[in-house]
């Protein structure tokens, strides 16, 4: 037990040691070759006094003083007399035993380096070390920042902080700096920078990030300047980081409804097969459900699976499945952190209604090669890194890809011998830092996926993706970004069932963007950041096609959409009081549809059907067919009631111009996604939301509950019986209505300690209206009803227990209700045979689900010096073995009707998966 | 044949998840939101002035039967105005005759049914054209294997059944088909030892009662469109597959074809039942949906009729194959269907058979049996008309 530690350096080097008064008091004391502790038990006793020291100081001291009714603090010098040590007092009751000798030596080891404004703008690697050099745990750095000339006066000076992986220099995001007396601080922004308006003095200050040892320091500030504070990964309490970063985050950052994750953080939890997915662990947070197990598609408080953007990188990701939507194509060993805007949304981000995904990836290690990797019974992934020019220039390759095609060619069904599975993944991510005020990126990200089945159904696609991102600081308080994005997603989907209807579809989509965002520090208190971005979409939905000599298929050309949808945002955040923070932000954007492109008029008493066309307008190539402009208002306000409390509230405004045309329950990998056009509007939702958070730093705790309420409207939809591949026109097989949700979440967390993980639990609806003026424009006769992914009840527990270093259990518990289905109300019969008359849409469910998973991580040995550490991981998915119906569907027999409940996983699946890094358990 | 689609996309991923883990249970319906429809099954063709239109109500989910509408008022009227009286069968209650003469069966007339309920409601549908329907080209067939959708590794092989369409732009590009077979089948043992009032008798072989003749609806919704194809052409539409665990292709199958030529609409609606109950409910179908024919109610506009009145001309094919035509490897060598069960001595089986089970007919002592014991066999084994055949020869079984 280390009982001494911040008090001495402060106490030493500032003062506070001689404002004496109970050492005054008078005491009497008996004392003959006593142990230390002894006097010090019997002394605290006597005196209410607290000895601060270090017991392994005083093993082999003994004491000797035998005096009546004198001072206390007497009593102490004399008592001290004949050991190495002497004391302070400190206000109100403490007595801090220290080396006699440290008052002279340790000092100037601690000094740090003082530099001014100017100077800490340039500060460079060579001033590195300074700082560090000789740095040991429980010790704490000094840092001056400002010109050594004396505090003038008392105004608050801005201070700036740089805080980056020691490793790879890479800037921490979401790293704090806290300073306990004054209770306040702040995080660091994308770039690891953040910036605090202090008055000048002397504070201690701990900065803590996920994954990384706290730092402790004392910041001497004498005027405005900036520094840099490296931090090094943790690796032995991981999980005390994080929840110490994680904590202030959630107290600190105004933003209602955001979920930052980082991947260090959840990687012992268990997955199916082994494969960690950064998309199945979003769903154990509260207000984000899939419709099913195994498909693929999310659904952010109530909204549909279109309506969430991923970006990987800088990249837009247009299809997130590899094998039908079991597994991710965001491979895990490439995501550092990932967060989930799902309430608050800041104005930079847009396009989608119900939440942005944001992976940000891994970069290089700047010193030295390192490699990882991993095989699990689906699939092996492999990434390398390191650096390219020493300090400056690092990169990172991974690659993963599935190897189960060898299972199917053994197996004893000729359909699945004649079947064939193959998904892989690539990414690259090269940084090249020229000097502090700039640098510049490239990742590039890969996924394809091929599926056969039986030769009758075939499934290619593919994600492609480039971004390229130059940063520049123009002064500390003005830093730019400009990136250039490219994106494509394409699928090529063939149907031989038939030989005379076979087919061939190709489509794609291609995505190139401009954005450039400055952010603006006005003061410590104002901040403000604007951009610009554009975006070319072209699309082409392509050509149905005959397939094969016997096919009779009639070519069916869906056509080329091509649009721009640029946008300006401001983002304004400003602190109005110590308590109160608003922020306010605008999004403007303008949705062009380009042609070349003709348009039909209906009949506007018919329903849009082709008989029903009366003229049709023909737009020239670069012509615009349409325009909307969408202006979107992003507000949010943080009152902090007391450092462990706040309230939030938000009011958030989307858009979107990008419709995933899917007529089933789940996204297909031949849903094509379609641009807002002559006839189809943009989506636009509205959501107001609101929060409460607490953390309990006695039990290690932080509880948030949200309330929110979003509507939404011109959300697209089929209508019955609406098929994408034989019409070309959108508007005769869609309608757009409105979609509403609400609904409250409560989480509760504890990153601390021996056990820790969250429950959550969620309560939320989500309800779908399609009412039109004629009953050809209505989905279920206009009558509101409860979407597919409408679930009342989820409660997710994640739990993990850490018996040791190399043993960890994780444990997985799922509840929810059951989806909403529509079933036969009535059996009818036609011809001896029966059909079923269904309910309206949705107005029963399938029974609910419910489901646990375990996985036991045991990481090899823990040797500081080895090449290659590896670890085992044992995960057992649906432990129970509970079918949990995945589908319920009726076939029609000889008399009546059967229904069947198909489920998935209904047994426990066992996997054991195989990881290995090069170096150590702590290695990364 | 998309529900087995399905359930085999998500098999193949599970194969390659390394387990087979899935499964299929029943699902016990809940009945509680029963409305009770008026249903039409009406079907008017132009091959034979006889006409039959059936109405019933729907009934429990749970608990399905037939619940027929009686004593309505029921008239079929065509385009001309011209009225066709349906009058109920008294033998088949809600069911409806009427004639409608072969002078009106034209291609290009169309009908309409209007009737009455004994509690006064009044129902009509749209008209439907009576179309020209196209010859059918052909229908042939191949030799497969089917997979259990369940279980991936047993597979059943047989025969599957195919059409090809080859019309012009003059026809329609809907097309449904209506499904017949016919086979031959045999019982086991001819009649030689029974059992009659404790008298144990043998005669010479009799086979009187040992090759029956069955046919069968197909009940699988056959329909195709060519609106997509370049052509009003479709080649190798997939009728059914018979497997080999029957007698079906043991002796002679038949399979007769009825197409018609349907409007869009009927086509919209059939397919839309087709949808709704032949797939698999998985998460790459489309929702069911509520199914509107072509009836409406005219005392009650929101109440919504079930059914559809079909109105086509037919076109008909038959194709019969032979055992000696299909792979003999088809065929079990041995019987499989019956066995002789071999009698306790205490039993009184025997003994308390009724009268009208008399007389109760016995097998031939298994080769490696008791010569002095009894064995006994379902009596479907000896008289063939048990399981549902008749004796008599069809006709189009005489030209073999």
């Amino acid at each position: 037990m280390q009982r001494i530690i911040l008090f001495i350096l402060s106490s030493i080097l500032f003062g506070g040691l001689y404002a004496q008064n109970i050492v005054n008091d008078t005491i009497s004391v008996h004392f003959l070759n006593s142990s230390m502790s002894e006097f010090v038990e019997n002394f605290e006793h006597k005196t209410g006094l607290k000895f601060i020291y270090k017991e392994d100081w005083l093993k082999t001291t003994s004491i000797t003083v035998n005096v009546d009714n004198v001072p206390i603090n007497e009593v102490l010098e004399k008592a001290l007399f004949r050991t190495p040590y002497t004391y302070i007092f400190v206000e109100p009751n403490f007595i801090i035993l220290v080396f006699k000798e440290s008052f002279v030596n340790k000092i100037p080891f601690y000094d740090g380096i003082e530099i001014s404004y100017e100077q800490a703008e340039g500060l460079g690697q060579q001033d590195k070390n300074k700082y560090l050099k000789g740095r040991q745990p429980d010790e704490k750095i000094v840092i001056n920042i400002g010109n050594g000339v004396k505090v003038v006066n008392s105004n608050k000076v801005n201070i700036q902080a740089k805080i980056i992986d020691i490793e790879n220099n890479d800037p921490l995001i979401g790293a704090t700096l806290f300073i306990e007396k004054l209770k306040t601080g702040a995080a660091t922004g994308v770039d690891g920078n953040l910036t605090l308006s202090l008055y000048p003095g002397i504070y201690s200050a701990e900065v803590s990030s996920i994954g990384m040892a706290t730092v402790k320091c004392l910041l001497n500030i004498k005027s405005s300047g900036a520094f840099k504070i490296e931090m090094v990964k943790e690796v032995r309490s991981i999980d005390e980081v994080t929840v110490n970063a994680e904590q202030k985050y959630k107290i600190r950052g105004s933003e209602v409804g955001l979920d930052k994750i980082a991947i260090k953080s959840v990687k012992e939890l268990p997955s199916l097969m082994g494969e960690k997915d950064i998309i199945k662990i979003s769903q154990m947070l509260p207000g984000v459900v899939s419709v099913s197990e195994g498909s693929s598609g999310i659904n952010v408080r109530g909204g549909s699976a279109d309506q969430n953007m991923f970006y990987i990188g800088n990249i837009p990701l247009y299809n997130t499945s590899h094998l039908f939507g079991f597994f991710s194509a965001i491979n895990s060993t490439v995501v550092k952190n990932f967060s989930i805007y799902k309430g608050h949304v800041p104005a930079k981000f847009g396009g989608r209604l119900s939440s942005i995904f944001d992976v940000e990836t891994r970069t290089g290690n700047k010193n030295k090669f390192f490699a990882q990797g991993g095989i699990s019974p689906i699939s092996a992934n492999i990434s390398a890194e390191g650096p390219i020019v020493k300090d400056k220039g690092t990169y990172v390759v991974s690659a993963r890809s599935s190897y189960s095609d060898w299972i199917l060619q053994r197996l004893p069904n000729d359909d699945l011998r004649n079947s064939s599975v193959f998904f892989y993944d690539l990414s690259g991510n090269i940084n090249y830092e020229f000097d502090e005020n700039n640098s510049l990126s490239l990742f590039n990200y890969y996924s394809s996926d091929f599926f056969n089945l039986n030769k009758l159904n075939e499934y290619y696609y593919s994600n492609l993706g480039s971004g390229l991102n130059y940063f520049h600081r123009f002064t500390s308080r003005l830093k730019s970004n400009v990136s250039l994005v490219y994106a494509r997603y394409n699928f090529n989907s063939k149907d031989m069932n038939n030989a005379t209807e076979a087919y061939s579809h190709n489509y794609s989509l291609q995505h190139t963007e401009a954005k450039a965002s400055l952010a603006w520090l006005l003061s410590d208190k104002h901040s403000l950041s604007f951009g610009i971005n554009s975006i070319l979409y072209n699309i082409n939905r392509g050509i149905i096609e005959p397939y094969g000599i016997n096919s009779k298929r009639s070519l069916n050309n869906l056509g080329k959409e091509n649009a721009i949808e640029s946008a300006m945002f401001v983002d304004d955040s400003y602190e109005i009081t110590k308590n109160l923070k608003v922020y306010g932000g605008v999004r403007f954007s303008v949705f062009n549809n380009i042609g070349p492109s003709d348009v039909y008029l209906y009949d506007e008493n018919l329903p849009r059907e082709y008989n029903a066309i009366t003229d049709t307008l023909s737009f020239e190539n670069g012509k615009s067919v349409v325009r909307y402009s969408n202006p979107e208002l992003r507000l949010a306000f943080d009152y902090e009631l007391s450092s462990f409390n706040s309230i939030k509230f938000s009011y958030n405004e989307m858009s979107q111009n990008l419709f995933l045309l899917s007529n089933t329950y789940s996204v297909a990998p031949t849903d094509q996604w379609k641009l807002s056009d002559y006839y189809i509007e943009p989506a636009r939702s509205r959501q107001i939301s609101g929060g409460y958070y607490q953390n309990i730093i006695s039990m290690g705790l932080s509880v948030s509950s949200e309330l929110y309420y979003k509507t939404s409207g011109n959300v697209l939809e089929f209508k019955d019986g609406a098929n994408f591949i034989n019409t070309k026109d959108v508007e005769i097989m869609t309608l757009q209505g409105d979609q509403e949700a609400y609904g409250a979440e409560f989480m509760v967390a504890k990153d601390e300690g021996k056990l820790n993980g969250w429950i959550s639990y969620a309560y939320s609806r989500s309800f779908m209206k399609f009412k039109g003026e004629q009953p050809w424009e209505e989905i279920n006769d206009g009558i509101v009803y409860p979407s597919n992914f409408d679930k009342p009840h989820v409660l997710n527990v994640v739990a993990n227990y850490k018996f040791n270093r190399r043993i960890i259990l994780s444990s997985n518990l799922l509840y929810s209700t059951g989806r909403p289905i529509t079933l036969p109300q009535s059996i009818y019969f036609m011809n001896g045979s029966s059909y079923a008359d269904y309910s309206d849409r949705n107005e029963y469910r399938i029974p609910d689900y419910f489901r646990m998973d375990l996985s036991l991580t045991i990481e090899g040995n823990l040797k500081a010096n080895k090449k290659l550490h590896s670890s085992w991981s044992f995960n057992v998915y649906n432990l129970t073995g509970r079918k949990n119906p995945y589908t319920v569907y009726f076939v029609s027999q000889n008399y009546g009707l059967q229904g069947y409940q198909y489920s998935v996983i209904g047994v426990p699946v066992i996997t054991v998966s195989w990881n290995f890094k090069l170096g150590n358990y702590a290695a990364d | 044949m998309k529900q087995k689609q399905i359930i085999k996309h998500t098999v193949l991923v599970l194969f390659i998840l390394g387990t087979l883990s899935s499964c299929i249970d029943v699902y016990e319906l809940e009945g509680d939101g029963y409305v009770k429809s008026v249903v039409v099954d009406a079907l008017i063709t132009d091959d034979k002035e006889e006409q039959i239109i059936y109405l019933t109500h729907s009934s429990f989910a749970k608990d399905p039967n037939l619940r027929p509408i009686s004593k309505a008022d029921v008239v079929v009227i065509d385009k001309g105005g011209n009225i066709f009286e349906f009058n109920e069968l008294s033998a088949h209650k809600g069911a409806y005759i009427g004639i409608i003469p072969f002078d009106f069966l034209v291609f290009g007339n169309a009908f309409k049914i209007s009737f009455t309920t004994v509690s006064g409601k009044e129902y009509e549908s749209a008209f439907e054209e009576l179309q020209a329907c196209p010859p059918i080209d052909s229908i042939y067939y191949e030799i497969n294997n089917e997979y259990y959708p369940q279980n991936s590794d047993e597979s059943e092989r047989g025969v599957e059944f195919f059409l090809d369409v080859k019309a012009n732009e003059q026809y329609s590009r809907y097309y449904r088909w209506l499904i017949e077979e016919t086979y031959e089948y045999h019982a086991t043992w001819p009649m030689y030892k029974f059992m009659a009032a404790w008298i144990r008798s043998r005669i010479a072989p009799d086979y009187k009662w040992f090759t029956c003749y069955k046919t069968n609806k197909i009940f699988t919704l056959s329909l195709a469109s060519t609106s997509h194809l370049d052509e009003n052409v479709y080649l190798k539409y997939p009728l059914l597959f018979v497997n080999n665990q029957t007698q079906r292709l043991y002796f002679r199958y038949s399979v007769l074809v009825k197409q018609m030529s349907i409007s869009k609409s009927a086509y919209d609606y059939w397919e839309s039942l087709r949808s709704n109950n032949q797939t698999s409910g998985g998460l790459f179908d489309s929702q069911p949906q509520k199914t509107r024919g072509n009836i409406v109610c005219l005392s009650n506009p929101d109440e919504t009729p079930l059914g559809y009145f079909n109105v086509s001309s037919i076109q008909t094919k038959r194709l019969s194959i032979n055992v000696d035509d299909i792979n003999r490897e088809l065929i079990y060598d041995h019987d499989v269907w019956c066995v002789a069960r071999f009698l306790p001595p205490e039993s009184t089986f025997l003994d308390d058979l009724s009268r009208e089970q008399w007389p109760f007919y016995l097998p031939p002592t298994p080769e490696d049996g008791d010569p002095g014991g009894t064995y006994v066999a379902d009596q479907s084994c000896f008289d063939c008309r048990l399981s549902g055949g008749i004796l008599e020869e069809p006709e189009f079984w005489k030209n073999k």
